[in-house]
């Protein structure tokens, strides 16, 4: 997976509308139900899952323009969930996360000593979030104006478009993007309509390189 | 150990002491004053008017929140057991009244006062919406009263269930507390509480549930369920502690029971068992049978229920015969500050304190 550069403004690149983003390199990631055995320890009752992992599959692209570097993703949900209309809804959400150290794992949200960084957005709330991991139930929120991270969705025709979008450098504690080296990627899906939250999600498994170019 | 999010599961579940309330059935005659109680104490913020910490329904019914038994989660042979959510409505929801229109809008006489549901439906049931409902058939129908909460379980499923250990039990005393900071809004725990006795507050996207009154308990007051009850039907205290009146009904007299204790939980509410007047026969003369069929009892509060009763029943014939009993003195409660363990203090004292700077 490659970040193009392009010139492109920085408001254009943050935009899921914005004709730039037409010709984007897209790249098709299959995704799969999280391995909830792996959780039994910390949720015996989440390990239980057997019905999560709704959205089989997701479209992203990567574009950076020196300053901001900005993810958009894509994948079909046939009835969005934004609102929490009753006590047992849930909102569709999706998240993608980097590694913080060498050796970091995607599925454990890391571990300790070794941390990760993951961008949440949740369609039922204005502003995505940081999340700072050092493995399964470590995760802490932080506020998006810490990083500068901002997230734009739109539903449409069947499908979720979003875009992340973030200074490139931000300084210590969060990922850091560097033009001309790569840095480890994967992503998360959360399917409101099946109860999706927490562990139950799609995933795309482990980190895998993201390029930002020069 | 102090609250330690990091900790393992039996870290979180661990408590050196354990405090139980018990509920004499055969006293509770649905007033509702504890839920008001607990009501005006905890939950009057935006997002939480759908919560009755403490309820109270009658039995058989579908119970609150709207059939919990039928929504799974708890054990079984230790292993754990799924379960669903409940909804605004199962929890009562929170209906609307037209009080403008009939009292302030001059329409009196032709308006009927009616209610509507927070989504301005017609509601089609709510908390005690089938209110004194019950079961039997005449000339021998039965009915009681089952005041539930959080149970404060030895072994709480909802904090084996939550991802975030945003639950854990007080390490001196074994309330069960809910992390706000923590809690992520996931629900697992509600799908896994067996009891469903934690509530999901849509406005804090957080759950919450009975915190056992522990800023009162902090103050040697007992929680404000235990304290308001007009009946004298609770008991409040250490389990451990041999003079207070939980441990001689649970362990002493051994005629305080656990509800669904199938469940596996452990759960550290304790219920006396309902007695109930002789069945009548098809020609209307008494018979030996009990009007409220014992197994149902034995559904609820498991095989001990059948040794229970017989020692109320032995104890009652006792004291009728002018014999002393124990356990028919606890029972009758004569003297309300025996009831709690300690926990005597009144509430308006700790006020006024407060108002002093703490000075006595």
């Amino acid at each position: 997976m490659k970040a193009v550069r392009v010139s492109a403004a920085s408001g254009a690149i943050s935009n899921p509308r914005a004709s730039i983003w037409q010709g984007a390199l897209q790249e098709s990631l299959e995704l799969m139900p999280t391995p909830l055995g792996l959780v039994e320890n910390i949720s015996p009752y989440l390990a239980l899952s057997d019905d999560h992992g709704q959205v089989e599959r997701l479209q992203i692209a990567a574009l950076h323009n020196g300053e901001t570097i900005a993810l958009k993703l894509t994948w079909p949900v046939k009835t969005p969930s934004r609102t929490l209309s009753d006590l047992d809804q849930f909102s569709d959400g999706a998240a993608v996360i980097f590694p913080l150290a060498q050796g970091a794992s995607a599925i454990t949200m890391g571990a300790s000593g070794k941390p990760t960084n993951a961008w949440h957005w949740k369609a039922n709330e204005t502003e995505p979030y940081d999340v700072v991991a050092e493995g399964f139930s470590t995760s802490q929120r932080r506020a998006a104006a810490t990083s500068g991270l901002s997230a734009s969705a739109f539903y449409a025709d069947g499908v979720w478009r979003l875009v992340f979008s973030r200074p490139l450098s931000v300084g210590p504690g969060m990922i850091n993007f560097v033009p001309g080296t790569a840095t480890g990627i994967a992503l998360a899906i959360w399917a409101g309509e099946n109860r999706e939250r927490s562990g139950r999600k799609s995933f795309s498994g482990e980190f895998t390189p993201l390029q930002i170019a020069t | 150990m102090t609250y330690a999010p990091n900790g393992s599961k039996e870290d979180l579940r661990k408590a050196n002491r354990q405090l139980a309330t018990v509920i004499d059935l055969n006293k509770c005659m649905g007033c509702q004053t504890c839920v008001v109680a607990c009501k005006n104490l905890w939950t009057v913020s935006e997002g939480t008017d759908h919560m009755r910490w403490m309820n109270v329904t009658t039995y058989p019914g579908k119970g609150y929140p709207r059939d919990y038994e039928n929504k799974g989660g708890g054990y079984r042979d230790g292993e754990p057991q799924q379960g669903s959510l409940t909804t605004m409505v199962d929890c009562g929801d929170n209906f609307r009244f037209n009080h403008d229109e009939v009292i302030r809008e001059g329409k009196g006489k032709s308006a009927r006062l009616h209610p509507v549901t927070s989504k301005g439906k017609q509601p089609d049931w709510g908390y005690n919406w089938d209110e004194d409902s019950g079961g039997g058939e005449w000339p021998n129908p039965y009915r009681f009263y089952i005041p539930r909460m959080c149970y404060h379980c030895t072994h709480p499923a909802c904090l084996d269930a939550c991802p975030t250990n945003a639950l854990y039990k007080r390490e001196e005393d074994g309330i069960v507390l809910l992390d706000q900071e923590r809690c992520r809004g996931y629900r697992h725990c509600i799908e896994a509480c067996p009891y469903k006795a934690i509530y999901f507050n849509p406005v804090t996207e957080k759950s919450e549930k009975c915190i056992l009154c522990f800023p009162r308990i902090e103050k040697g007051t007992a929680p404000a369920c235990n304290r308001q009850c007009t009946g004298r039907t609770r008991a409040f205290g250490y389990l451990d502690d041999e003079s207070s009146q939980v441990y001689k009904l649970v362990k002493k007299w051994r005629v305080a029971l656990p509800l669904h204790p199938e469940y596996e939980t452990k759960p550290n509410v304790f219920y006396v068992p309902p007695w109930s007047p002789f069945a009548l026969d098809e020609d209307g003369a008494l018979t030996n049978e009990m009007r409220l069929p014992v197994s149902l009892l034995e559904e609820l509060f498991g095989p001990d229920v059948h040794r229970a009763l017989k020692v109320l029943a032995a104890e009652r014939r006792k004291k009728r015969k002018g014999g002393d009993s124990e356990l028919m003195d606890i029972l009758i409660s004569r003297v309300w500050e025996d009831r709690f363990g300690g926990f005597t203090k009144a509430p308006l004292e700790q006020f006024s304190e407060e108002e002093a700077g703490g000075k006595p």
